[in-house]
């Protein structure tokens, strides 16, 4: 356990000041390129550059290169590749607007490095009873969980810093979940998602300097739910990640298909007279997560953000009660 | 609103967990034999129809568990 230590505090390191080192630049880039989109939810008109996955995705790589120096297993590359092709698929996604199923699909990709490295168990382990076999349905999951994740995440990027804080409170839930399971050395090279986020959050909280972009949101989500394949947390990873969860469940259950948010003539939320956030009564347009917390009445963004975020604490504080359980098998 | 998605959230997690529960000692001990070579992969099929079956079942639940914890929300 003492020999991991440097490793995981050496790779947090990297892994924060790559991103907040990394991350002005690439908004001064950006702007330079004029590649900014208007901020919805501001008074002003407030333009943000976008997007900010090549710092995240820089600081993701050198990171668990790092961890890789340290210990030489196949799941820090499985990781690493896995986050690379997620950015790679958002990145053409920010650069030319593609169909409602191109991210879906394409991310199908994305999951055969974890595949083809053989850094999987098809054991499924559930909390309190136990674990079931289930090898040809697992190679299923894997194929959908990384789809699924990477989606998730991308969905509830709608609020600045909503997605990255949101990261940081899920991915720290997973990695907690990971020591209590004493599964260390996932937990370590699980440490970085939380630092990159947390860096990121800097400069994507209200108000934002930059926008992760389908690039951004999907490495961290890919990423995310390569730990939970690679670590065997699939269950717990999903426990964590229920607001986001709850928010493509209601978006598909309203919508009935996979449909590209640009592409939805109704609109979920609007604004008040003095730009808070407010539920529209249009029937047309998705039931969202925000939709609903602004059900009972207009909130300002950081409010709203700040009740994304306790929804999340609560289903991360679930997600270590779920990983105690599985402890007393 | 708030309570509604707390405890819309709670039962999700009872649903994963009873869900995990049906999976494990429905799934778990299943298997097919006298088939030969087929063996595995006729209870792999079945293995996954059952657990598409059980996904598909979680979803309608929660599809009606959100039009009840909601309904006030809901009127959109």
């Amino acid at each position: 356990m003492a020999e991991l230590i440097i490793p995981a505090i050496v790779s947090c390191i990297v892994a924060f000041f790559t991103v907040y080192v990394t991350t002005p630049p690439l908004i001064k880039f950006l702007q330079k390129r004029n590649l900014a989109v208007k901020d919805m939810n501001k008074k002003d008109h407030v333009m943000v550059v976008r997007p900010g996955g090549p710092s995240i995705i820089a600081g993701i790589i050198t990171s668990e290169l790092v961890l890789y120096g340290f210990f030489q297993i196949n799941e820090i590359l499985a990781i690493i590749i896995t986050s690379f092709i997620a950015f790679v698929i958002g990145y053409v996604d920010d650069r030319k607007v593609m169909g409602g199923w191109f991210k879906p699909v394409a991310l199908v990709i994305a999951s055969t490095p974890i595949i083809f490295l053989g850094t999987y168990d098809s054991n499924l382990s559930f909390p309190l009873f136990g674990t079931v076999q289930i090898p040809a349905l697992y190679l299923g999951l894997i194929i959908f969980m990384i789809p699924i994740t990477g989606n998730t995440i991308n969905s509830i990027d709608v609020l600045n810093g909503v997605a990255s804080g949101f990261m940081i409170i899920a991915s720290f839930s997973l990695s907690i979940a990971l020591f209590i399971l004493q599964n260390y050395e996932i937990a370590i090279i699980s440490l970085p998602l939380g630092f990159v986020s947390l860096a990121f959050y800097k400069y994507h909280k209200i108000p934002s300097k930059i926008f992760p972009g389908d690039s951004g949101a999907l490495t961290l989500g890919a990423m995310y739910g390569a730990i939970a394949i690679v670590g065997h947390v699939e269950i717990i990873a999903a426990v964590a990640l229920l607001p986001a969860i709850i928010n493509s469940f209601l978006f598909l259950s309203s919508m009935k298909r996979i449909v590209e948010h640009r592409q939805i003539k109704g609109k979920p939320v609007e604004h008040t007279e003095d730009f808070k956030l407010k539920a529209t009564s249009d029937k047309t347009a998705p039931i969202t997560l925000v939709r609903l917390i602004l059900a009972s009445g207009p909130l300002s963004e950081k409010q709203v953000g700040y009740a994304i975020f306790k929804l999340t604490i609560f289903s991360g504080i679930l997600a270590i009660i779920t990983a105690f359980m599985r402890v007393l098998i | 609103m708030k309570i509604g998605l707390f405890g819309f959230l709670f039962v999700m997690w009872i649903l994963i967990l009873a869900g995990g529960g049906i999976l494990v000692t429905i799934l778990g001990p299943f298997s097919i034999s006298g088939y030969g070579d087929f063996d595995l992969l006729l209870t792999s099929i079945l293995k996954a129809i059952i657990a598409i079956i059980l996904v598909i079942v979680w979803i309608l639940i929660l599809s009606k568990l959100k039009n009840w914890i909601f309904k006030k929300e809901i009127k959109f």
